[in-house]
């Protein structure tokens, strides 16, 4: 028990530190903004694993992780740190094409994982519940911010692997699944006041917006079979994180009015900053994107190479 | 010894498949004026394209498809619904023993049915897809149609807030759609 502990310890201290943990950045701490590495802006930050850690461990020791004959984990996170364990769990399987974490009631039923591997779940049903709550405060939301730069990329990854979907049934499932997830979370930071949470949502579009010349970036392999309710609505689903981050848009018209004298200023002021990744005219990119995937016609049209979608 | 015994079921059905399929889509109509007004204008300009008012509901049918606009909500709905009257058959053979006939001829009967439902589903799946072809014949005339709607609209109300501000003087419009509106306040 004592080598696990240390390996605890030391290693997903490490894997966070690596993953975006070790990065100066600013966030709000209490009232103030501050400007540090998480354990300089959390010095008291403790990362307590309780038994669903062991049993996580020991079900991917024993387990066949790859095939339908896995055993049922029959445990779910308790803490924060589960909660942890079992993101790095699931990055590692997933690198490894290890789908049956994901079906397990502990994946489906954590936020962050959730937050973290959305196109992994094969049904949106438990994204319409997440409680977001524990992690836009306190130690899940040091842990938002840790893995600020791991989920950016991730949700960067999501969208630029849109353009190789062909199936509707699977762009409907992954569009639900984003819509869902982002809702929760959005909702839960603007009720605690932490919209610097959605930081890595901004640096995801940022990139996803540069490099996206047209709808042809998130539909253009979708197939034309099925009715044209199916089709239109895979379309739609293909725009999903576009449209929750017009949210981030608004976020921002809000901030702008945050006066010199109130007490959000400096967080508005430094919201506004970093929503200049993506400015005013990502957004009516984004906009004319979405225009695009939910116009009538839009399963009707027949891309041709060359021509605007 | 026991015989042997061809059995033999051959049945037909008649069945009528219906299959629906539409799409949805905002208007993207800009609050120039206050929603009703709006509401309004738009239903004027529709009224001039063929379609009919049924409350707060625009309508008009073109070739089995029906196009309903919602002046509330600001939103266009294309749907189609077809129905089909399909006859179809199944005939399915075993070579039996004696003994084991009647059984034999039940299984026989259960794949008969399953064969004649698998017909009618490729009977509706067939039907399906000419209904979704149909509806995408129509989708691009139709955006094409409700965007000049839209356009319109937008103009008039442009000229009705500018004469709500003053006096217009002058309205220009070029080939490609600007609008210019001098206003004396």
């Amino acid at each position: 028990m004592g080598i696990l502990k240390r390996t605890l310890a030391l290693g997903v201290t490490k894997r966070l530190a690596h993953m975006g943990g070790w990065q100066k950045q600013k966030f709000k701490v209490g009232d103030r903004i501050v400007e540090g590495r998480t354990w300089e802006r959390h010095p008291n930050l403790e990362l307590r694993f309780s038994r669903f850690t062991m049993r996580l461990l020991r079900w991917m020791t024993a387990s066949p992780m790859n095939n339908a004959e896995c055993p049922v984990l029959k445990s779910t996170p308790n803490t924060i740190a589960d909660h942890l364990m079992l993101y790095l769990s699931v990055d590692l399987l997933d690198r490894l094409n290890c789908g049956e974490i994901t079906r397990q009631k502990a994946s489906r039923s954590s936020p962050l994982i959730w937050l973290g591997f959305a196109n992994l779940f094969v049904s949106q049903d438990e994204a319409e519940s997440l409680d977001f709550g524990p992690w836009v405060e306190g130690q899940g939301a040091a842990l938002i911010e840790a893995l600020s730069e791991d989920l950016a990329d991730r949700w960067r990854r999501m969208e630029w692997r849109k353009q190789r979907i062909f199936s509707g049934r699977q762009m409907r499932v992954l569009g639900g699944a984003q819509t869902a997830t982002l809702a929760a979370f959005m909702d839960a930071a603007a009720k605690a006041g932490r919209y610097d949470l959605g930081y890595f949502l901004i640096e995801a579009a940022a990139a996803v917006l540069a490099s996206a010349q047209d709808a042809r970036q998130f539909a253009g392999r979708l197939e034309s079979r099925g009715t044209m309710r199916e089709r239109s609505e895979a379309r739609r689903a293909a725009g999903a994180f576009l449209k929750s981050i017009q949210r981030l848009g608004r976020w921002a018209e809000d901030a702008a009015t945050v006066r010199f004298f109130d007490d959000e200023y400096e967080g508005a002021q430094l919201f506004l900053s970093r929503f200049e990744r993506i400015s005013e005219k990502g957004m009516q990119h984004a906009d004319r994107i979405i225009k695009n995937l939910e116009a009538l016609d839009s399963a009707a049209i027949q891309d041709q190479p060359g021509e605007q979608a | 010894m026991s015989r042997a015994y061809q059995i033999r079921v051959s049945e037909s059905r008649v069945d009528t498949v219906h299959v629906e399929d539409g799409v949805c889509a905002p208007l993207e109509l800009l609050d120039i004026l206050p929603k009703e007004q709006m509401a309004e204008l738009l239903a004027a300009e529709l009224e001039k394209q063929g379609f009919e008012r049924e409350g707060d509901i625009m309508r008009k049918v073109e070739d089995d498809v029906v196009i309903e606009v919602d002046l509330k909500e600001g939103t266009v709905a294309a749907k189609i619904s077809v129905e089909k009257e399909v006859e179809v058959s199944a005939t399915r053979t075993r070579l039996v023993e004696q003994e084991s006939a009647t059984a034999a001829k039940k299984r026989l009967e259960d794949t008969v049915q399953k064969a004649l439902d698998k017909g009618v589903e490729a009977e509706k799946s067939k039907l399906s897809e000419e209904a979704a072809d149909k509806l995408e014949r129509q989708l691009v005339d139709v955006r094409a149609e409700l965007d000049q709607v839209v356009n319109t609209v937008t103009a008039e109300a442009l000229k009705a807030k500018a004469a709500s501000m003053g006096e217009i003087e002058e309205i220009t419009q070029d080939e490609n759609g600007s609008m210019t509106i001098k206003v004396r306040v």
